[in-house]
């Protein structure tokens, strides 16, 4: 698949991708080098302007309204910058709840004791720093029943702390899901516990 | 003239009540322009744009004209009465209150639109969250409507006929007492028409701070 924002310069150029089930599918490259494309067109978030996306053997793209709803229930995407809206850390966790009604909430509970993130529960989200409101972006977005997991970078902005703890919750997410790992920073570890590893360089592979 | 109280307690319902359905109405007009195409949507609202400098004496015509006698909805018998008022203020406050929400109801729903497709959803029941986001300016278009419909002559005068103790509002009452030379009064009644939107303004945007704060 290709894609491009402006009609003449691609972000992504003839890349192929497939997920085969659990495991961690690393995307590496440098800024600009489509990273964030890829991973919004595999989670159905972005329609590619050539190529098709099929999921469960279906072209994405063109099925009817009903069976891409279906299709798109299966993918989380968790943004670079985080999306957070007016309200607490707990009221923008828990949107993910509100939003798509499928939510493991001991899951939740779980990453909140991990992140030790308790004590910013009742924090407004404008008081967050940009390390918090990111650990608030992941664990709604993990939180989420979901197949695929797409996160774009996950480890920006974290602490060393973070950054750790989120490695070996990716890890053990990985055993049943498919999870998706933007970066341009490959972390130590994260390289031998990829199932597949994709380098992008100017929206090609590499 | 009549109490100025009566006068009073006459155009904030009147006004407060046009400017209600016009914030209604530009409410649902901004949410479906949201989500209309972009180019269509800029069309629309560069429409509405050119309709907030429309004359309140063109509504006020546009209003008797549908009221009176041989107009569509003559059936009503709404013509001079203070229902006539409240759907040509409506008419006169709607454009000004849909431009100033359009954008920011724009701007939100793409924001929890975005959101909402990432966590795998894909339609349906955002305005609420959308709205939660815009409350300042949720009051802001309240607020501009309303001014604009208590400040407003033409309506009230065509359609409404400043009939005293009826349809006579703040405005109507200026317009009557400086024709007759009763400038005092009409001072007056200025004055308080001045003061009465500084203070629902300044009442309504505290309280719409605070809902934001505790947001």
């Amino acid at each position: 698949m290709s894609h491009t924002y402006n009609g003449r310069e691609y972000a992504l150029e003839e890349v192929g991708l497939s997920i085969d089930g659990p495991g961690l599918y690393l995307v590496v490259g440098p800024n600009g080098s489509g990273k964030t494309t890829l991973l919004k067109i595999v989670s159905l978030n972005l329609r590619p302007s050539r190529g098709r996306v099929i999921v469960d053997g279906l072209d994405a793209w063109n099925t009817s309204k009903g069976e891409f709803a279906e299709l798109k229930s299966k993918f989380v995407y968790s943004h670079d910058k985080p999306i957070l809206l007016r309200g607490t850390f707990w009221y923008n966790l828990t949107m993910g709840g509100r939003l798509s009604g499928r939510v493991d909430e001991d899951f939740m509970k779980r990453l909140i004791e991990i992140f030790e993130a308790e004590k910013l529960l009742e924090k407004k989200s404008w008081e967050l720093s940009a390390g918090q409101a990111k650990l608030c972006s992941l664990i709604r977005a993990l939180s989420v029943k979901a197949e695929v997991y797409a996160l774009d970078e996950p480890f920006n902005s974290l602490d060393s702390s973070n950054v750790s703890r989120l490695l070996a919750v990716l890890r053990e997410l990985s055993n049943t899901k498919a999870v998706l790992v933007s970066t341009h920073f490959l972390y130590e570890g994260l390289l031998n516990s990829a199932k597949k590893t994709i380098r992008l360089i100017n929206g090609k592979i590499a | 003239m009549e109490s100025l109280l009566d006068i009073t307690l006459r155009s904030l319902w009147i006004s407060g009540l046009a400017s209600l359905v016009s914030f209604i109405a530009a409410l649902a007009l901004s949410f479906s322009l949201a989500r209309a195409r972009e180019s269509v949507a800029n069309v629309v609202a560069g429409f509405l744009e050119s309709l907030v400098g429309v004359p309140t004496t063109v509504i006020g015509l546009l209003t008797y004209m549908l009221l009176y006698p041989r107009g569509p909805l003559a059936p009503l018998n709404l013509l001079y009465t203070p229902w006539a008022i409240v759907i040509g203020e409506s008419l006169v406050a709607l454009p000004v209150s849909a431009v100033v929400l359009y954008r920011s109801v724009r701007r939100s729903l793409s924001v929890v639109s975005e959101l909402a497709a990432s966590l795998g959803l894909t339609s349906g029941g955002l305005f609420g969250i959308a709205a939660r986001e815009i409350i300042p300016d949720l009051f802001t278009s309240y607020l501009v409507g309303f001014s604009r419909a208590i400040g407003e002559l033409g309506v009230a005068l065509i359609a409404g006929g400043g009939i005293q103790g009826y349809t006579n509002v703040l405005t109507t009452a200026i317009a009557l007492e400086t024709s007759i030379g009763n400038y005092e009064d009409a001072i007056s009644v200025g004055l308080v028409l001045i003061s009465i939107t500084a203070l629902i303004t300044l009442a309504l945007k505290t309280m719409g701070e605070r809902i934001w704060r505790s947001s």
